[in-house]
């Protein structure tokens, strides 16, 4: 296997609180292949978006700190890299889309100076009119209707669903290796998140770029991603091909997630749910994180933290029921 | 936006209307006599009968409203102290008034404004913490002390600049620090806080994420949301400068409108603290104007209708 564009090894992130430590993410690895959409899934306050920033660097310092592991991107260590230079890496290799439209454009600038910015900063030297052509184009690529009135329009003038576009046309300005997608149609309309959806999978095809596509919902994980990583309380539970995981699904969790589903080809009567809280990120028991919630747990559970564990080619599952039979 | 200048242009009718009827009232309301003042102490009764006729001081409250009124807008109100058009005496401290208010408020605005950036940029640092003591300290100076303090220093050690008066660029520097010291610490505590919070938007990140430099991204995305409330309170700040520049203007002999008022009001020479206090409102709510179309440039989310 060739070397992959992105490859996260061991990431373990705390935030210092005045309540004490919250362990965010704990010895987090997985990788991206160049071209690849892997799918990051896991309910609120998992650590999904707490990856994304780590790998964006966008992590606030303090209270946020990076305690262990490397991020590889294109084989080099960014945790590593000094400030400006990663900051070069940022909008231009890499890209984010976040999850509330509404709040991500700047209120006091059109949405076609803010993406023309994100240009401007990796191309200083570009022209006024081959910058306005390129922002142009980028509205027409992403489906902004009449992109030479809506490059001089405020964000407050435009709907949801059209902010989320200028995001996107934000984020490929530069045409990112990566393109980091946090939850990009969360707080759309169900209409548009299907259409935004369709623009995201139609971009990924004609740019050929990388994709982490964070999201709570498992239909949208299975109709974007080729892999997809299950997240709980800041680890990785589970990760391999989307098929398999639907098919097969071999952590506790993740069944438990499968079956919280509701699905319209079967009579399933009441939606399963799984028992119990998350655990606090403060004071997490030692063993298994999930072990307090699962059917399946075994003595060594309350013991030993299980590790990632490839058990069938492409298929890590980090759960003792399953790689200790 | 034409407008919208021109209907709050309308308001300011029935906004001078009121104040120079409430002017009018309290100071027909207060104790003393302008005729027997101005008359002097050994002056007989019918002296002093004679110039309450002469300034129209016997007729009824209305009629000497409506006389006032008249003599605004002709130019022939008098001054009862100086013998001469109350305009003539008002204006040039007027505009001496508001050069130093002007000054004072572009020393609160530059150094409110950087302060509270360095602060909120630099959370619970040493600067944050340093900008925080001084911005308390300038807000609860009395002016009177700081600007003797200063005189002491600049005028009487170091005797860089004139304890007072006014002519040259030196003579406004110290008034315009003291006055503007309370003015540069409310500013500097509104930017800090209203700084802190823009920084923890989303579109803050936004930016981040684009690859913007730090000083970018603070200087271009924040600072322009930041300074939207910062504007409010400049505004507010430049009325209280306007009226409030008695004491500044008292310790560094400032001929200014604030000194004018106070002697105005000790004097009972009514005809001119009435058209100051209708001059200072009128000068409050085009103040309030400008920082209304301010906002209207600062943030395209605000467009005002007619």
């Amino acid at each position: 296997m060739k070397t992959p564009l992105l490859s996260v090894r061991g990431l373990t992130a705390h935030f210092h609180t005045e309540a004490g430590i919250v362990k965010a993410l704990e010895d987090i690895s997985f990788s991206i292949a160049a071209g690849e959409v892997l799918g990051l899934v896991g309910e609120t306050g998992c650590g999904k978006s707490v990856t994304a920033s780590c790998i964006m660097r966008l992590i606030p310092m303090p209270p946020g700190r990076i305690v262990s592991g490397e991020i590889l991107f294109d084989g080099r260590n960014i945790l590593a890299l000094p400030d400006d230079e990663m900051r070069r890496m940022r909008g231009h290799d890499m890209a984010m889309i976040f999850q509330d439209p509404m709040s991500s454009l700047n209120p006091v600038f059109t949405t076609g100076y803010q993406v023309g910015e994100a240009i401007v900063t990796h191309e200083p030297q570009i022209s006024r009119k081959t910058l306005l052509g390129r922002v142009l184009d980028l509205f027409r690529k992403v489906n902004i209707a009449d992109p030479e009135t809506s490059v001089n329009r405020y964000p407050h003038m435009m709907s949801g669903g059209m902010k989320q576009r200028v995001m996107i046309a934000m984020a490929l300005s530069c045409g990112p290796k990566l393109l980091i997608a946090d939850e990009p149609t969360t707080a759309l309309d169900v209409s548009i998140q299907a259409q935004i959806l369709t623009l995201i999978r139609r971009l990924r095809r004609e740019e050929g770029s990388s994709v982490l596509l964070i999201s709570h919902d498992l239909g949208v994980i299975a109709s974007m991603a080729d892999r997809v990583a299950v997240m709980y309380a800041g680890s990785i539970a589970e990760i391999s091909r989307v098929k398999d995981l639907f098919d097969a699904p071999q952590h506790p969790y993740t069944k438990g997630l499968l079956g919280a589903i509701p699905r319209l080809d079967r009579d399933q009567g009441r939606l399963a749910v799984i028992a119990g809280t998350l655990p606090n990120l403060m004071d997490l028991p030692r063993g298994c994180k999930f072990r307090e919630r699962c059917a399946e747990a075994l003595p060594v559970c309350a013991e030993e933290r299980p590790a990632l564990t490839e058990i069938r080619h492409g298929h890590e599952v980090a759960c003792h029921a399953r790689t200790r039979r | 936006m034409g407008r919208f200048i021109l209907r709050r242009l309308a308001m300011l009718i029935p906004v001078l209307v009121g104040v120079s009827l409430v002017a009018f009232l309290i100071l027909h309301l207060a104790p003393g006599d302008p005729a027997r003042l101005m008359a002097g102490i050994d002056a007989s009764q019918e002296d002093v009968e004679m110039l309450r006729h002469k300034f129209g001081l016997d007729r009824p409250l209305p009629a000497q409203y409506a006389m006032f009124v008249r003599g605004l807008f002709t130019g022939e109100l008098m001054s009862l102290r100086y013998e001469s058009p109350a305009m003539e005496v008002i204006l040039p401290r007027l505009k001496n008034t508001l050069v130093l208010a002007c000054a004072s408020i572009v020393v609160a605005v530059v150094l409110g404004v950087s302060a509270g950036v360095l602060s909120a940029t630099h959370r619970r640092s040493w600067v944050d913490y340093a900008a925080t003591v001084l911005s308390l300290f300038g807000i609860s100076m009395p002016v009177f002390w700081w600007g003797l303090l200063l005189m002491l220093l600049f005028s009487v050690k170091l005797m860089w600049l004139p304890s007072g008066g006014m002519g040259t660029i030196r003579h406004i520097i110290l008034p315009a620090l003291v006055l503007g010291t309370a003015s540069t610490g409310i500013i500097a505590r509104m930017t800090r806080s209203s700084m802190l919070d823009v920084l923890r938007q989303d579109y803050i990140t936004t930016a981040t994420a684009k690859g913007l430099t730090r000083q970018l991204v603070v200087n271009r995305h924040a600072l322009r949301n930041a300074l939207i409330p910062t504007v409010t309170v400049v505004g507010l700040q430049f009325g209280q400068l306007l009226a409030g520049a008695v004491l500044t203007e008292t310790v560094f002999t400032w001929p200014g409108i604030g000194r004018l008022l106070v002697s105005s009001i000790l004097a009972r020479d009514l005809p001119v603290v009435q058209a100051t206090l209708v001059i200072v409102a009128l000068f409050f709510v085009f103040v309030n104007l400008a920082v209304d179309i301010l906002y209207a440039i600062l943030d395209p989310r605000i467009r005002y209708h007619g």
